[in-house]
């Protein structure tokens, strides 16, 4: 039996890739959704901790565009190299199977939307105390939340990634996702659906409870976010391992 | 016998309905410049991309080093060159980085990277981005990515495409040198057989999918010696009469033909031929180059 993920295989990944960037992603996606989160003044409602009111107001829109905008361009930026000069050939004669090269570029997505979820975190605590918040900082809360999104992230992830593997061009993947991205504002309104949306997943994992947001039920999001999960991956890999090159 | 290392029985790739390639029984030695031959279109790139185990066959095997390539690809792969189709390159990294991601995935020493860059004389240029590289260049880079493991085959999918003459010199000059210094064994393709004829020991044609000749160079040359064809009556009786008097011809589309000899020789085959009571009709000598048996031996195929 193989591993599923060949170490030697991953950090080669590592060295294609252009930081400069990826860097660039992942300070403006964050960046803008704090400025839009703390630059719109709102009326705070009463005893909130202001920590979490501000983190909502930058994570609503995070969530809803930024966020899986950020996935889909990232998972069209680890498929981008092979694409350009036909590499897929070259890889493919390497002693790696296809499915560790499929796993390698879905560990590689997963690894720079987690640094963004990171960005996203830092970058709110610093602004959050140049703005002068002054309620106990709620911890536990943050971090769970920022864990939480990138977790309900990872269907998205194995979507946008198996249409970035299967697609040779670079903006059809990104086009549909923007498509996508739209009807995530009424999905999101109904929890049962958005439950099962992957551009909602993300969203409803981990917008704090705020009066914007239509309570859910966590055991529904987990059972959509698994199963899409699951489908996607095996799907997405299985056309990828079996299409000739 | 001696050893074989790339062996397909009826290998057959169908598109559609259509077999690309069908029923190819490869043979390759060994320490040969196998030359891989063919038009363009007549299911080069598709066999060579079968061998790697790229594209799976609708029907037959391919065994190289006397494994089969589905059930143990990536021992195969580990010891196995390739070049397919147009060369890879990651054109925002040096030509050394772009190495070293292959190397990095092979697990390979700083060494082997230096070597293969020697090879095709890349070092100069090594530190410099690869998408400023003249096609020559980008395909130097794809030979020495195919040497980087110092393989024990080499495959080559057309390399002196788009290739300048000293460019094609210079793989030219590799390709013949690599089976002496290191035992590599090779299949080169291309559809030029000018290119073939200079490195290759054995040579294989494929058109239209089909494998129409496999034989080393030396029974290919053979074939290019040319002949006499003589236009007789009663061809048959003809060839059996001149074979009772110790001569060696051979009928080819009613004709009584002979491999190329003195021209006395002409004369008293004739003379027998008047003296038997034969008709002779014509004469004709044909000289026949390489070019002209691939041109033959692919026309052939036409018309049928």
């Amino acid at each position: 039996m193989e591993s599923l993920v060949s170490l030697r295989y991953l950090r080669s990944e590592f060295y294609k890739i252009r930081w400069s960037m990826i860097i660039g992603i992942l300070l403006l996606g964050p960046a803008i959704s704090l400025w839009i989160g703390f630059g719109n003044p709102t009326e705070m409602s009463e005893g909130a901790n202001d920590w979490l009111w501000f983190f909502s107001l930058t994570v609503h829109k995070y969530t809803m565009f930024f966020y899986p905008l950020i996935v889909g361009v990232f998972a069209a930026f680890v498929c981008r190299y092979e694409h350009l000069a036909n590499g897929w050939k070259q890889i493919f004669c390497l002693p790696v199977s296809r499915f560790q090269i499929y796993s390698s570029k879905f560990l590689l997505v997963s690894l720079l939307t987690l640094l963004t979820q990171l960005c996203l975190l830092s970058g709110f605590l610093i602004v959050g105390t140049i703005y002068g918040l002054n309620d106990p900082l709620p911890w536990s809360i943050l971090i769970t939340k920022v864990i939480k999104g990138w977790l309900a992230s990872l269907p998205l992830m194995a979507l946008m990634l198996g249409c970035s593997l299967l697609w040779k061009n670079f903006a059809t993947p990104l086009t549909l996702n923007v498509v996508f991205i739209l009807p995530s504002m009424i999905m999101t309104g109904s929890g049962l659906l958005g439950s099962w949306y992957p551009w909602s997943q993300p969203f409803l994992a981990m917008m704090p409870k705020h009066e914007w947001v239509t309570s859910i039920n966590p055991f529904m999001l987990f059972m959509g976010i698994l199963s899409t999960f699951i489908l996607f991956v095996v799907s997405t890999s299985t056309i990828f391992i079996k299409r000739d090159y | 016998m001696t050893e074989m290392i790339i062996q397909t029985e009826r290998l057959t790739k169908k598109y559609g309905g259509h077999a690309s390639v069908n029923n190819v029984n490869l043979q390759v030695a060994k320490g040969e410049v196998y030359g891989f031959l063919g038009p363009n279109g007549a299911g080069k790139t598709t066999t060579i991309k079968m061998l790697l185990g790229l594209a799976k066959p609708t029907k037959g095997s391919v065994t190289i080093f006397g494994r089969d390539i589905q059930e143990d690809r990536k021992n195969i792969l580990r010891q196995v060159g390739s070049l397919v189709e147009s060369p890879t390159y990651y054109g925002h990294l040096s030509g050394r980085d772009n190495l070293k991601v292959i190397a990095q995935v092979l697990g390979l020493p700083k060494k082997n990277i230096e070597e293969a860059l020697q090879m095709v004389r890349l070092t100069k240029d090594a530190d410099r981005l690869v998408k400023g590289y003249s096609l020559g260049m980008k395909q130097r880079l794809g030979i020495a990515v195919a040497l980087l493991a110092k393989p024990q085959l080499l495959i080559l999918d057309e390399p002196t495409n788009g290739l300048d003459p000293a460019g094609i010199r210079e793989i030219r000059e590799l390709i013949s040198r690599l089976p002496e210094e290191q035992g590599v064994t090779i299949l080169i393709s291309s559809h030029l057989l000018s290119e073939i004829e200079q490195v290759a020991t054995s040579v294989g044609i494929i058109f239209r999918g089909q494998l129409i000749f496999q034989d080393s160079l030396e029974v290919l040359k053979q074939r290019a010696k040319g002949r006499i064809e003589l236009e007789v009556s009663r061809p048959t009786e003809a060839k059996n009469y001149l074979e009772s008097l110790g001569w060696q011809p051979f009928i080819d589309e009613e004709r009584v033909c002979f491999t190329p000899m003195a021209r006395e020789k002409v004369a008293d085959v004739v003379e027998n031929l008047v003296r038997g009571d034969f008709s002779v009709y014509g004469m004709n000598k044909i000289s026949q180059s390489l070019e002209n048996i691939f041109i033959e031996l692919t026309g052939k195929e036409q018309s049928l």
